[in-house]
């Protein structure tokens, strides 16, 4: 048998290897969530009265820690 | 101890503790005629049962020869470069050490700590790492794991670290910020910080007016910027301005999450590293701190922040890793509101529909911890999370730091059951002016904000979740 043929037999092989389809060869690692647009979840409908008592708490939060920025630089530790 | 006695020619020296006087000898010779900072670790060791000490000698000790280099080789005064070393292990001396046929061995022995001391008359103690009480442990929660080689014999130790100042090259502040660099290095990985580091990270330019060594103090504006400039950007929560929180809400947060507080008080500084609390019939529940302070010694207790010997408490610094962006009562408000809007329209559902009216009550309280994501992850089986909602959690991407903001149930909390019904899970780095709760549980539901869809995803949790152990008992402790 030639060499030739030899090579080809052997491409032919490596080619019949190669057709499983990726699906096959790859698992993908899911989780079961159900995704939807957030606006289609209960519970992420603007609450006017719950946003601003969050709003006021967050704003009051920042407040402390822009003061924290710009006071009491006279505070002596020995 | 002159110069010369400082560095005999052996390699060590073991003290029976247990012999009447050995423990009062200990600090006598050390530190004649003074009753400070050794006597009170010395005393410690003794309350631990230490009935051993090894004085290793000639030990280099890193902290102590960065404040040689910098600070005691230019005086006039000479002092050794090396320093020693006291490890206190339980028990007795065991008999083969009084033979001089057998070479006695280190190993197997109960090991309760050491205690570098420098060769600074009055400033010995340097660094420390001694357990707490067993009383106590359960309540230190900045502890972290080192490891130490006593001639060739591994032992670890789990501690939060401490220092005594020298009031020279350092005082309180670069001890407090010492120490709290050096608790984020073992713990997280955090850069390994000596003493010089911390003088030479003090910023001239924040107005302190003294020189910078020997050391008069340092202003609190210098200590938040030492503690910015060695990688720990510090929150820093002026205590007169808290309005809806106090010392204890927000100190104990960061407890919780292994964050050791530095404590800005009146012309000192101290380095919360736990708390706990102590049950009154009538009064309800108050909380102890526990310090580690630099003047008198390892974990003390703090009665009432109010009628404390340093009091007034000024300012709360919180040195964190760079990568928590959230203040942990800003976590707790987002996490919180969503849990509420949560289960406010899970009407259907009598498990939720009770722990809403928890809520309102006051029967569920929030608690927050910061926690490293995988460390998470990790321990949802541990505090009895179901296999199946164990594995939806952890296929989600989540960052390094999240903030989890667990519900808990008081009259279990108080019982030391389990007692976490729901959860929501905060980005650390997350926008401050679009607040999202990146996952949330509550009964009979796991939700999921998918941050690069902006989608919200639904895991039915079909199978009943009983109370789970808080995120602070398990993931909070080193394993």
């Amino acid at each position: 048998m030639g060499e030739g043929i030899k090579v080809q037999r052997k491409l032919k092989r490596r080619k019949k290897r190669q057709v499983l389809p990726p699906e096959e060869l790859e698992i993908p690692l899911r989780t079961r969530f159900v995704y939807r647009d957030p606006s289609d979840v209960p519970g992420f409908e603007p609450d006017p009265k719950a946003d601003s008592a969050i709003d006021a708490r967050l704003q009051k939060i920042d407040q402390y820690h822009r003061r924290a920025q710009v006071e009491s630089k006279n505070l002596y530790l020995a | 101890m002159n110069l010369f006695e400082w560095s005999p020619q052996l390699p060590a020296k073991v003290i029976d503790l247990q012999r009447p006087g050995a423990a009062l000898q200990l600090s006598e010779q050390y530190s004649p005629g003074r009753v400070g900072v050794l006597a009170s670790i010395v005393a410690h060791a003794i309350k631990l049962g230490a009935g051993m000490a090894v004085i290793e000698y000639r030990y280099i000790d890193r902290d102590y020869r960065s404040e040689n280099s910098q600070f005691y080789s230019k005086s006039f005064r000479r002092y050794p470069s090396v320093t020693h070393r006291i490890h206190f292990f339980a028990g007795r001396p065991p008999p083969e050490l009084y033979r001089e046929d057998v070479a006695m061995s280190f190993e197997g022995l109960d090991y309760l700590g050491f205690s570098v001391l420098r060769p600074v008359v009055g400033a010995r103690v340097g660094r420390t790492m001694l357990r707490p009480e067993s009383h106590l442990s359960d309540y230190v929660s900045c502890v972290a794991d080192e490891q130490v080689s006593i001639f060739g014999s591994e032992y670890t130790v789990r501690a939060a670290p401490f220092m005594a100042q020298d009031a020279q090259f350092s005082v309180c502040a670069h001890t407090a910020a010492w120490l709290t660099a050096y608790y984020h290095h073992l713990k997280f990985g955090a850069q390994r910080l000596v003493p010089a580091d911390i003088v030479a990270a003090v910023p001239s330019e924040e107005g302190g007016l003294g020189r910078p060594t020997p050391s008069g103090g340092l202003l609190f504006s210098q200590l938040a910027a030492v503690m910015q400039r060695t990688g720990l950007p510090p929150l820093v929560y002026p205590i007169d301005e808290l309005d809806d929180e106090s010392i204890e809400s927000i100190a104990c947060r960061y407890l919780n999450s292994g964050f050791p507080v530095i404590v800005a008080a009146a012309e000192h500084s101290f380095v919360l590293v736990g708390y706990r609390r102590v049950y009154r019939s009538l009064r309800g529940a108050r909380i102890q701190f526990i310090r580690q302070d630099d003047e008198v010694g390892v974990y003390q207790l703090v009665e009432n922040p109010g009628t404390d010997i340093y009091h007034p408490w000024s300012h709360l610094i919180v040195p964190l890793p760079e990568k928590l962006y959230t203040p942990g009562e800003r976590a707790e408000a987002v996490g919180a509101d969503r849990l509420r809007r949560e289960l406010a329209t899970r009407k259907d559902d009598a498990a939720a529909r009770e722990l809403y009216a928890d809520i309102r009550s006051g029967k569920v309280k929030f608690r927050s911890t910061a926690v490293l994501s995988n460390r998470f992850k990790r321990d949802l089986a541990d505090r009895g999370m179901p296999a199946d909602v164990a594995t939806q959690y952890r296929r989600l991407q989540m960052p390094r730091w999240i903030w989890v903001i667990e519900a808990v149930s008081r009259r279990e909390r108080d019982r030391g059951q389990p007692c976490v019904l729901a959860e929501a899970i905060i980005d650390s780095t997350d926008e401050a002016r679009d607040r999202r709760v990146l996952v949330w549980r509550v009964p009979g539901l796991l939700r999921h904000w998918d941050p690069d869809y902006d989608l919200v995803g639904d895991y039915e949790v079909t199978e009943k979740v009983p109370p789970l152990k808080s995120v602070m008992q398990v993931s909070g402790k080193l394993t």
